[in-house]
């Protein structure tokens, strides 16, 4: 854990570690909801990656955009959305944040800047540096933050907004989350050559850190935010994490690329959250008594969201030609 | 504290899972992250975790079964007793949802044809409640079938048991939609029509016998809008095939004309608006009136109360003395004498269909084939206590009796018998029909 | 009224907005000082600058993806995609990206982005520089389709497009940027989904869109020689599409063709007499047939490529088969 005692306020740290935890009680729920068949479709958890997205956003402002993934509950929560609203939307529910009409996959809440997660693997390259682009040109100052994976590296289309985000000095900032995963491949059978060369072939300055470190990700982020701020963008961040699940909640067996034995020394031995509070203890920020306290409130934040939205009514059926255009209320009218 | 133990869903589309091997047996301790049982989905194999310590439980599935994900299949329990039964009831409806349907045992009522080439009827509503005491001739239900509505009686005393349709379901005929039983039940069944919750009534059940079914009518103008069911039945032979546009074809049928005409008098095909001049010249030479009202046409209907006392008296008489005569030649000179000196009559009468030439003279009303001048739908001595029939080729007459009299109601088009002249059609033939003896003078 | 050329209006037109609204900027390869290999966008750069005049490399998925992430976020990007064909290349951003946006957020994200790009066979381009593939943009919920047919309609429906909340798409025949027409001094836009009664007639419908417009025009003129009154509709845009002009039309006149360049097949054409089968059946006194581009790869040579997009004659020809009710499939 970085000695970085001096540099991050009790405040900030209980923050982090709330918002960490939230995270992956947000995900357990979600878990489960899928398994007991009560949550349509597909999910990813983000359980294990939890540093990563809480250490970026941590260093955002609500203006700052980021776009996000498949697995994107973490980077929603780390961005300030609100329990109930989640899980209304994971369950396809009117009150969601998409009113139902995205899902698990495309969770957007613009109200804290999150322009949406995105299903296409690497789909969101485009909108990020885009946001930088919109942020250069009104002058706003605000900051774009990329989320994707390792296996994102293998779109075209990052190449080609790297370039041009270089090329035009854009305020984005690429965070990779490399959870030594492609779907079902392990990164180094993908990937080939390093990740961070791939932006630095670019001349943009690249990073790579602990992912399971909140406090190190959150220190070299405010760092660099502050710097695209002042158009010294853009970065790139390869963040070294780990998905405590499979790919999705129902790839359980998978020993066939990635031994139990491994999963476990990531839970027992790098787990972000049980760091921080360790960490927290330690440099008696928190006794342990106020971490249990701080997760059981949560725990029962969480339990009251689902059980909010499992009885949270489904979007009328006759709003399924709405928000197909700005300007036309039913397409099919 | 219990956790139940669900069939998880693990696969994107995934219904079910089948219970490869349970890994612990029923009582047996378990500890949080043991694997428990083995599932296989979407064509892999799965083990599955127990999610927390304590005892394997209220085990519910075997091995090789088949299991609706989300379903409890066995509890870790803090005890190795089984819960108290009330505990366990997340499972209850489950199996209850399943158990196949019970109903009442009785007499089956079926959805009756009451028309042509008809396929389902829609229930307008039930004059009895579930459970109320019905008699044979009690009104039962209402149903809506070729624009006309009918009243359908009981047809046997009982109880009304289930009610298995609801007011606006249209009905296969030959469904099940009600069942009256013997004694009085004490929770009736009342519910919505489902196709698959009941099996189709078999022959040899009671039905109601209302079933008049018209012989079909051929029409040499194919394509022309009607009824879907009805253009399917029509499905013309080709050599019969007239080709005409859309939009002619709409002007045809608008005008009551028959492009058949048209295309007898070897005018080139294809049809075209154009032709519609030649059409109305073919027409009024044939001199024949279209087959079918059009579509929105304003359809006259009149109706007639007569007592059948003098009829029935001189039905007897009139088979007992003229060698020719029988009950439908006699209704159908009737008619044809309200309509005409002479007139071709038909009558449908208990699913038989019969054209007459009618005359004045009953002896000289004979068999006879060819399109009638007027249509006689005779459903006394049916069930049904009210008919309104839509106008075919020609204007119809229905004849239903109720209550102790003779309702006769006449339908038509303009285009067929104008309104005046249909109620001067109608009141002749009530007049006849309440006292036949006026006919022979 | 003065006469200006289609890539003069664009120009205009794109002057204009970008003048009311410093937000419009417009992104795409070779745009600056290049001006587009059809010299639309001369003068642009100039007077507005490369902050708004973004030259781009050639990175179609990525500049339509950064289009997409401004327009989100409060830019009006007009992206100029120097090619048709290369539609193909950002299908993901278009289709998968800018099209469900607005949807999957619920009606919470806005894409105001206007993708201009080109049409049209007959140039000698071959396969991969000629093709008019509106039909499969159409085809996505969430995107409008507009494809003007003259000069007029060019500057007006991209001012509109430009202010329209929603991706626009928007199809310029490559082969008509130096026709004129007759475009007013005085600043007007044109509304999407009114379609436009460019002649009337009541023996027959020809519904034209972009140059097929001018192909109807022509065959209306052949028509006329012949006794034949026929009606020509310009849709102006397929998405959203004026069928209720369509339908009334042929409603009137009983007959109708519709000429498109897309590929025949699966394409506006069919989309178009499906939609009037379906609504003036019965008004109908002749089948409404369809005239799109051959289902072929366009060739390269002038021989075989001229033969392959519909023609004044070919229209013309059809229309009197039709209105003489000669019996046409019915075998």
């Amino acid at each position: 854990m970085s000695n970085a005692k001096k540099k991050v306020s009790a405040d900030d740290a209980l923050r982090m570690f709330r918002q960490m935890v939230r995270i992956r009680t947000f995900e357990n729920n979600a878990n489960q909801l899928y398994l007991s068949a009560k949550m349509p479709g597909l999910t990813h958890m983000y359980s294990g990656e939890e540093a990563v997205a809480v250490g970026i956003c941590e260093a955002l402002l609500p203006t700052d955009k980021i776009t996000s993934t498949h697995r994107g509950h973490g980077h929603c929560v780390a961005k300030g959305a609100d329990f109930k609203a989640m899980f209304c939307e994971l369950l396809g529910k009117e009150e969601g944040y998409c009113r139902g009409k995205g899902g698990s996959m495309h969770i957007a809440d613009q109200s804290n800047g999150n322009l949406g997660a995105n299903a296409i693997v690497g789909g969101s390259l485009g909108i990020a540096t885009g946001a930088a682009l919109t942020s250069k040109l009104k002058k706003t100052g605000d900051v774009a933050v990329c989320f994707f994976g390792d296996g994102a590296t293998a779109q075209g289309l990052m190449y080609e907004v790297m370039n041009m985000a270089a090329l035009w000095k854009l305020p984005v900032i690429y965070a990779c989350e490399n959870n030594g995963y492609s779907e079902y491949t392990k990164t180094e059978e993908i990937a080939a050559g390093s990740i961070t060369a791939r932006a630095e072939a670019f001349g943009i300055e690249s990073h790579q850190v602990d992912g399971q470190d909140v406090i190190a990700v959150n220190e070299l982020s405010r760092t660099l935010v502050d710097r695209a701020r002042k158009g010294e963008g853009p970065f790139f961040l390869e963040l070294m994490t780990y998905r405590y699940h499979g790919h999705h909640v129902g790839d359980i067996n998978r020993e066939y690329y990635r031994a139990k034995s491994e999963e476990e020394d990531w839970r027992e031995n790098r787990d972000p959250i049980i760091r921080m509070r360790a960490w927290l203890i330690e440099n008696k920020y928190a006794t342990e008594a106020e971490l249990d306290e701080l997760s059981k409130e949560v725990t029962e934040d969480a339990e009251a969201a689902v059980a909010y939205a499992l009885d949270a009514p489904y979007p009328d059926v006759s709003e399924v030609d709405m928000h197909v255009y700005t300007d036309i209320e039913h397409v099919l009218a | 504290m219990r956790h139940d133990i669900i069939m998880p869903a693990l696969g994107m589309a995934q219904d079910t899972g089948t219970l490869l091997a349970w890994h612990k047996s029923e009582g047996e301790a378990v500890t949080q992250g043991e694997t428990l049982f083995e599932v296989e989905t979407d064509k892999s194999t799965m083990e599955v975790e127990a999610p927390a310590s304590g005892f394997l439980v209220s085990v519910s599935a075997r091995d090789g079964d088949e299991i609706p994900v989300g379903q409890v299949i066995a509890i870790i329990s803090d005890t190795a007793d089984a819960p108290a039964p009330g505990e366990t009831a997340d499972k209850e409806p489950v199996e209850a949802a399943q158990k196949p349907d019970s109903l009442p045992t009785g007499k089956p009522i079926i959805m009756p044809v009451l028309g042509m080439s008809q396929d389902s009827g829609v229930l307008v509503g039930w004059n009895k409640e579930p459970g109320d005491a019905v008699k044979q001739h009690d009104i039962l239900f209402e149903v809506e079938t070729d624009k006309s509505v009918v009243e359908v009686p009981a047809g046997v005393d009982g109880y009304l048991a289930a009610r298995l349709a609801a007011a606006g379901d249209d009905v296969p005929t030959g469904e099940t939609i009600a069942i009256i039983s013997e004694d009085p039940v004490s929770d009736p069944v009342d519910r919505a029509y489902s196709s698959s919750a009941v099996p189709t009534a078999s022959a040899d059940q009671p039905s109601v016998e209302v079933s008049e079914k018209a012989p079909a009518t051929t029409v040499a103008e194919p394509a022309a809008p009607k009824q879907p069911e009805v253009s399917r039945r029509r499905e013309p032979a080709p050599e019969g095939k007239v080709l005409a546009s859309p939009k002619l074809k709409r002007l045809a049928h608008q005008a009551g004309y028959d492009l058949a005409h048209l295309a007898a008098t070897g005018h080139p095909q294809p049809f075209h608006a154009r032709d519609f001049e030649a059409l109305r010249q073919a027409h009024e030479k044939a001199g024949k009136r279209s087959e079918f009202a059009a579509p929105g046409a304003v359809i006259t209907r009149l109706s007639a109360r007569v007592s059948p006392v003098a009829l029935d008296a001189f039905l007897d008489w009139a088979t007992g003395h003229i060698e020719s005569a029988s009950d439908a030649s006699v209704i159908a000179a009737f008619a044809g004498a309200s309509l005409a000196d002479q007139a071709t009559v038909r009558i449908n009468r208990r699913g038989t269909s019969e054209t007459y030439s009618a005359r004045q003279r009953l002896s000289e009303t004979v068999a006879t084939e060819g399109e009638p001048d007027v249509i006689i739908h005779d459903l006394r001595g049916t069930f049904i206590s009210s008919a309104e029939l839509p106008p075919e080729s020609a204007p119809v007459i229905a004849i239903v009796s109720s209550g102790d009299e003779l309702m006769l109601t006449l339908t038509c088009t303009n285009a067929l018998l104008a309104g005046k002249d249909a109620a001067v059609v109608l009141d002749n033939f009530a007049g006849r029909m309440a006292d036949p003896i006026r006919h022979l003078f | 009224m003065r006469k200006i050329t289609l890539s003069k209006a664009v120009n205009e037109a794109l002057a204009e907005e970008m003048r009311h609204d410093e937000t419009v900027i417009i992104l795409g390869e070779d745009v600056a000082e290049a001006g587009t290999p059809f010299k639309v966008l001369s003068g642009l750069v100039e007077e507005f600058g490369t902050e708004r005049v973004i030259d781009t490399p050639i990175s179609e998925p990525g500049f339509m993806g950064i289009g997409v992430g401004a327009a989100m976020t409060g830019m009006r990007p007009v992206v100029d995609l120097m090619f048709g064909d290369f539609i193909f290349l950002i299908m993901d951003q278009l289709c998968n990206q800018a099209a469900k946006t607005h949807y999957m957020s619920g009606g919470k994200l806005n894409v105001p982005l206007v993708l201009r790009t080109n049409m049209g066979a007959t140039r000698r381009s071959a396969a991969q520089h000629s093709q008019s593939l509106h039909a499969i943009v159409a085809h996505i919920p969430g995107l409008k389709v507009a494809m003007p047919s003259s000069a007029y309609e060019a500057k007006g429906l991209l001012k509109t497009a430009i202010r329209d909340d929603n991706p626009v798409v928007i199809f310029e025949d490559k082969l008509m940027y130096q026709d004129s027409a007759e475009v007013p001094e005085e600043e007007y836009s044109i509304p999407f989904g009114e379609a436009c009664i460019k002649r009337e007639g009541t023996d027959i419908t020809l519904i034209g869109t972009s140059s097929m417009v001018q192909v109807c025009e022509k065959a209306a003129e052949m028509l006329q020689a012949e006794g034949i009154s026929a009606e020509v509709i310009d849709p102006r845009t397929i998405v959203p599409l004026d069928e209720k002009t369509l339908v009334e039309s042929a409603k009137k006149t009983g007959r109708v063709i519709v000429v498109d360049e897309g590929h025949q097949s699966f394409g506006v054409t069919s989309e178009i007499a499906s939609r009037i089968n379906e609504q003036a059946f019965y008004h109908l006194d002749a089948p409404t047939t369809r005239i799109g581009a051959m289902d072929v790869p366009i060739p390269f040579s002038p021989a075989l490529e001229d033969i392959t997009v519909p023609t004044p004659e070919r229209v013309f020809e059809q229309a009197k088969k039709l209105v003489s009710g000669e019996l046409i499939n019915a075998a």
